[in-house]
């Protein structure tokens, strides 16, 4: 996080609500949990009686009500939506019961928590609550245990219900994929039978081959057998940086070369982090004296035509001001490019915008460009360094990132590695690198083996009754040499179903020497025609599996830190003010919330740039006035968003959906986030109801 | 020997409500001093808005004072300790519509702390003591009379128990003879060493009860003392006797008249309309009891 004027202005508020709250609240902090005698008890009793009303009144205002009609709506939905494969259907179902959960659960709940203190208000029996031997304090806190109680009470049940619904729904799936298999299985075995037969006559081999053959679908037997009720434990690779492609790989290098293929969709990725560049480097100086990029390729092939690189910038957080340009390569592979507008890239911004992504493409077929590891920077090559920057134009900064990604063909978001080319070329890799201090608690069978996930997806262009095989080439890091692989060829892909590959235990670093020793996988797709679809998940090392109820309750319980924090909200909103306003108010807190990201993203925009406003030369002094203003409210907003709590922490779905198991870490930062989050408004709340007049 | 510190002790103490503007300032109580001693029944009286209710408010510690100071058993008023010796019973009955007497009793019992052996014996005995018909106890205090929710308030504002005993209007909302039950109850506290500061209308229920008053008159203090010392007519002298013929009332009045006095009111008793009713229902309900219906 870096720090700027918005949120030192809002965590100086918070702290300053934090230290007030401590100096007025350290008495009834006391009573909260000392007896001072006869007739008191501690302050936590007082919070449970206060509780017990508010579960009292929220069961007479029909709450139970609240997971039958999620239940009757849930079920319509379940009806309605249609998945893209039935191994997708659990996960869709998960979310739309989870969704269903949190969206009703938060709406109900926002309101009663918005109404009960100023009805209590309205009605005066806060007179009568308040005569007795309660502080105000313990009445709030009663009111957010009562409704959080609730909340957890009817996630309870949802949750339950959920199980019921998953569990039917999974029989069912079972039944119908076995139904399926065994269909077209004899379906398979006819059609065997069908071209023996027609062979055995002595028909044409055109009639022969007419007989199409479709083997039935692993993945279908598999689904039928298994089900897919799993919490999958496993470890990935870095969600950015741990998975690539490439076009080839040259492991006569140390270490081993990437080459991204020209006139593929393959692309290198570069980032700058933000500050680095600042923009104002690229305004200061007059054209042709400004920072430039320096590219060097090393360049593998016979070219037909002059070897070109396609450069595509664009600021990370604002993606929509992006520019691109065609270079081409010298000789020695080396081009450079000083943007000519800076502005289109920039706007009009001199401050910080944040991380800078440069994109390099090859346009050229039959090369292949050299992706240099920027392991070691300053003493061996870098495939691109912004030169040029002040204060004096001697410095430069090279691309921080090690192993820059490349990504190549996108497809629903997965990226897509062909089989061998039929002119010849080497298959596309996609290419896993396991970092050495994330391979821990792996468990090898008595062969010394561990084993290898793979979750992969399958796109036939063509070679329709073939299978897809697949190949894996396993190294260490600390040898790379090419005789120290382990190569497993002819793995049959099962689509949307987990493969495992038993890969040997000598591949894991040594725990006494992590560094350098990361594990990589690469795989390729060994059958023509055929794309192999994958994504940062989709290989990775299994652990033992989780319960999925155990995992679906690890969902609720996040479900219930995001219903604790709004309740918290709500009650807080609603001690000084009428229950629409505290509705209205509650409301625009968690949109805030909900935003937090984009809304600290205007602020990096501008203000008419966040808009598409570009200012020129000639933009007036009307323009700057409305920028101004609109920059001013942009820092409002984000002051306010940095006080409010960020909802979009609260993902229940993150790990279930993907039936991976949800860590107890994941639980536990979001308890920690709840009262971190919730602090704040707890300090704001008894300051303002501290002095309140009840009468 | 130190002197015993007052039930109640305020001084100058004053509430000012502000307008929305500032501008529209109301006083409701003006720099009002006031004793309440321990193991009295002090009777606070006035018209509608002369600030009973505000300073039984400001004594609790529900609203704010804007000078002055009071306190309660010898601790400032609002003292959240302080209040676990404290019953009140407001001028309306503020509770949950949606519980029943017992869930009620209950939740303010829990307030003080009371296990669930003694939440059940004091509810049991509170409701019993109000005179809470038991079939209704199990029903949702939103289908009650206003007398039977008065009750519950009552209850409530005696479950702990308490030193002082606050009462704003306690006999509102109740039928005569609720009210001369209340009455009795009131004399029953003070009988119990309880200090009782009644806040009402109804003159001829604090004069029955009440061992001092005072009379507030648009936020101030306009006379305090004792019922006897406030009420008493030094140049009225009154007989009251059963049985006296005409004969004797006409020898009485000639005495008087022989003597120089000319001011002499003659006449029989009149019963109040509240004894005949109390006699009425009274009759009646020891009838039923006796299962005899006349």
């Amino acid at each position: 996080m870096t720090w700027n004027f918005s949120n030192i202005a809002a965590y100086t508020f918070i702290g300053i609500l934090l230290i007030a709250f401590l100096l007025l609240a350290y008495k009834d902090l006391g009573l909260l949990f000392r007896s001072p005698g006869k007739n008191m008890g501690t302050g936590l009793a007082r919070i449970w009686a206060v509780a017990r009303i508010t579960i009292l009144e929220a069961r007479a205002a029909r709450v139970w009500l609240l997971p039958l009609i999620w239940l009757i709506i849930s079920l319509i939905l379940l009806n309605v939506v249609r998945p893209f494969d039935a191994s997708e259907r659990i996960p869709l179902y998960i979310k739309v019961l989870l969704l269903g959960q949190e969206v009703l659960l938060l709406v109900m709940l926002g309101i009663m928590a918005c109404l009960s203190f100023p009805r209590d208000r309205e009605r005066k029996i806060v007179i009568s609550t308040a005569s007795k031997p309660i502080s105000r304090l313990e009445m709030f806190l009663g009111k957010i245990v009562g409704f959080s109680t609730v909340a957890f009470f009817l996630l309870v049940i949802m949750g339950l219900l959920t199980w019921s619904v998953l569990l039917l729904a999974d029989r069912k799936l079972r039944d119908d994929a076995r139904a399926q298999y065994l269909l077209s299985d004899s379906d398979y075995k006819r059609s065997v039978e069908r071209r023996e037969q027609a062979v055995v006559q002595g028909e044409s081999p055109q009639a022969v081959q007419d007989i199409v053959l479709s083997p039935p679908s692993e993945g279908l037997k598999r689904l039928a057998a298994e089900g897919s009720l799993y919490a999958y434990n496993y470890i990935t690779v870095p969600r950015r940086t741990g998975f690539s492609v490439a076009g080839f790989i040259d492991f006569q290098k140390d270490p081993p070369a990437r080459y991204i293929k020209g006139g593929s969709s393959q692309k290198i990725i570069y980032r700058f982090p933000g500050g680095v560049l600042a923009p104002s480097a690229f305004f200061t100086a007059p054209v042709g004296q400004r920072p430039f990029f320096f590219f060097n390729f090393g360049i593998l092939g016979q070219p037909q035509q002059q070897p070109q690189i396609t450069v595509i910038a664009k600021l990370l957080h604002l993606p929509q001001r992006e520019q691109s340009i065609t270079l081409n390569l010298d000789n020695r592979g080396i081009a450079q490019w000083e943007p000519e507008r800076p502005e289109e890239l920039f706007g009009s911004e001199k401050g910080d915008l944040g991380p800078l992504e440069i994109a390099v493409l090859c346009p050229t077929p039959g090369v292949y460009l050299h992706v240099m590891e920027s392991i070691d920077p300053l003493n061996e090559p870098s495939n691109i360094i912004a030169v040029g920057l002040p204060p004096d134009r001697s410095q430069y900064v090279y691309a921080p990132e090690k192993f820059p990604r490349v990504l190549g063909f996108e497809r629903r978001d997965k990226q897509q590695i062909n089989g061998p080319q039929a002119n010849g070329g080497a298959p596309e890799m996609a290419i896993y690198r396991f970092t050495a201090d994330s391979l821990k608690g792996i468990s090898l069978n008595s062969k010394n083996q561990f084993a290898l996930a793979m979750s992969l997806d399958v796109d036939k262009a063509g070679n329709n009754e073939r299978d897809t095989i697949a190949r894996v080439t396993a190294y260490n890091q600390a040898a790379p040499d090419a005789p120290s692989h382990t190569v497993i060829d002819n793995i049959r892909v099962i689509e949307k179903r987990v493969t495992d590959v038993l890969l040997p235990g000598s591949l894991l670093p040594d725990p006494a020497k992590l560094a350098g020793s990361d594990l990589i996988i690469m795989i390729q797709c060994a059958t023509p025609k055929h794309w192999i679809a994958l994504d940062t998940n989709s290989v990775r090392i299994e652990l033992p599996p989780s319960p999925f109820f155990v995992n679906l309750f690890k969902s609720e319980l996040i479900l219930l830190c995001e219903a604790i924090l709004l309740i918290i909200i709500c009650v807080t909103t609603s001690l000084r003010l009428g229950w629409p306003v505290a509705v209205l108010t509650s409301s625009v807190c968690v949109i805030l919330g909900n935003c937090a990201e984009f809304i600290k993203d205007l602020q990096g925009a501008g203000g008419l740039g966040s808009l598409g406003f570009t200012p020129s030369a000639d933009s007036g002094s009307g323009f700057h006035l409305i920028d101004s203003t609109l920059k001013f409210f942009y820092a409002l907003l984000e002051v306010l968003v940095w006080i409010m709590p960020n909802f979009t922490r609260f993902d229940s779905m993150a790990y279930i959906v993907e039936l991976r198991n949800t860590p107890w870490t994941t639980v536990g930062l979001n308890f920690a986030l709840v009262i971190l989050f919730a602090l704040p408004f707890i300090a704001a709340g008894y300051l303002s109801i501290r002095k309140q007049e009840l009468g | 020997m130190a002197t015993a510190i007052p039930a109640i002790q305020t001084r100058n103490l004053t509430k000012i409500y502000p307008g929305f503007w500032q501008n529209q300032k109301v006083a409701a109580l003006q720099n009002l001093d006031l004793t309440v001693q321990r193991g009295e029944i002090f009777g606070l009286l006035g018209p509608n808005g002369s600030g009973k209710t505000t300073t039984i408010k400001l004594l609790l510690g529900l609203i704010n004072p804007t000078s002055g100071d009071a306190e309660v058993l010898g601790q400032p008023s609002g003292d959240q300790i302080t209040r676990r010796s404290i019953g009140y019973l407001p001028e309306e009955t503020y509770l949950y519509r949606f519980l029943n007497a017992r869930q009620t009793l209950d939740f303010y019992a829990r307030l003080f702390n009371m296990n669930s052996t003694q939440r059940k014996r004091a509810i049991d005995f509170y409701l019993d003591f109000v005179g809470l018909d038991p079939a209704v106890r199990s029903r949702r205090l939103g289908t009650y009379s206003k007398g039977q929710a008065r009750r519950v308030g009552l209850a409530q504002a005696l479950l702990n128990d308490p030193d002082l005993v606050i009462l704003d209007e306690p006999t509102s909302g109740l039928d005569p003879l609720g009210t001369l039950e209340m009455k009795n109850l009131i004399k029953e506290l003070k009988r119990a060493g309880k200090t009782v500061l009644l806040s009402s209308h109804n003159l001829s229920d604090v004069e029955d009860v009440c061992d001092r008053v005072c009379i507030l008159y648009r936020g101030k203090l306009e006379v305090e003392g004792t019922i006897d010392s406030l009420l008493q007519v030094q140049d009225v002298f009154k007989i009251e006797a059963r049985h006296v013929s005409p004969d004797v009332q006409n020898q009485l009045v000639a005495l008087l008249q022989k003597n120089g006095i000319t001011e002499i009111n003659t006449g029989t008793q009149r019963s109040r309309l509240e004894d005949l009713f109390k006699k009425l229902v009274l009759e009646k309900r020891a009838a039923e009891k006796m299962g005899v219906s006349k």
